[in-house]
């Protein structure tokens, strides 16, 4: 079973994920924040660029002050590479956990992630949260 | 960032949707409709499905998907710094 453990850092969980076009495709690597506030995940321009991602719908993303700011809809990969943090799981070969999502374009670039990963994304794992330290497992 | 003609193809599907919106909304809530030239090429369970018919069909660019009922989503406290930096006041 692939997993991951990770420590919580200034209150944040930030970990690698690869994200490309699609299973087999050409992934680039990115840090994301988990962020269970969030109803959907999404992409900082900079991953737009990079994948060339071409949007698939108009989309809106709601603030706290209630309004709504239009921005688009974009088709793609993540995976998390658990290779690259400590593994615990006993398999000896870098395994993933991944899923195709639709994914909403962020119109900044945030300051240390270029991914969110929301409910969509997180919803689907199985999450031990324990003494600042995280555990994700598939 | 994005070609004009991908622009302009989102813009006559989303007009196409907002037309049809109540009829959808009535019928087919939940589900996806792929749009292609500003009318419904197709409504299925599954966006990954849409968005791989849609690609086979008219080729990435060429279409558009609309998740039928889905309102503006929220990004959690995280994402407060986008209202930050769209707010006129900065």
């Amino acid at each position: 079973m692939p997993s991951l453990a990770q420590d919580v850092i200034d209150r944040q969980i930030i970990i690698d994920v690869e994200v490309s076009l699609g299973a087999g495709q050409q992934a680039h690597l990115y840090s994301a924040l988990l962020d269970t506030g969030a109803q959907r995940s999404a992409l900082s321009p900079q991953v737009v660029d990079d994948l060339g991602l071409v949007p698939v719908a108009p989309f809106a993303i709601g603030v706290a002050s209630g309004e709504a700011f239009d921005t688009y809809l974009y088709h793609a990969r993540v995976d998390i590479p658990t290779g690259y943090a400590e593994a615990v799981s006993s398999s000896p070969q870098r395994s993933r956990m991944g899923q195709q999502l639709s994914l909403a374009g962020l119109p900044y670039r945030p300051r240390n992630f270029d991914v969110i990963l929301g409910m969509d994304f997180i919803g689907e794992l199985h999450i031990t949260l324990y003494q600042n330290r995280i555990i994700l497992s598939h | 960032m994005h070609s004009p003609e991908v622009i302009a193809e989102l813009k006559k599907n989303q007009a196409a949707y907002e037309t049809l919106r109540p009829e959808l909304e009535q019928e087919h809530w939940g589900r996806t409709v792929l749009l292609h030239d500003g009318a419904v090429a197709g409504i299925y369970n599954n966006f990954g499905d849409a968005y791989q018919i849609g690609c086979e069909k008219y080729g990435l660019g060429r279409f558009s998907l609309h998740e039928v009922g889905v309102k503006p989503i929220e990004l959690g406290f995280q994402g407060l710094p986008v209202y930050h930096l769209l707010s006129p006041a900065d």
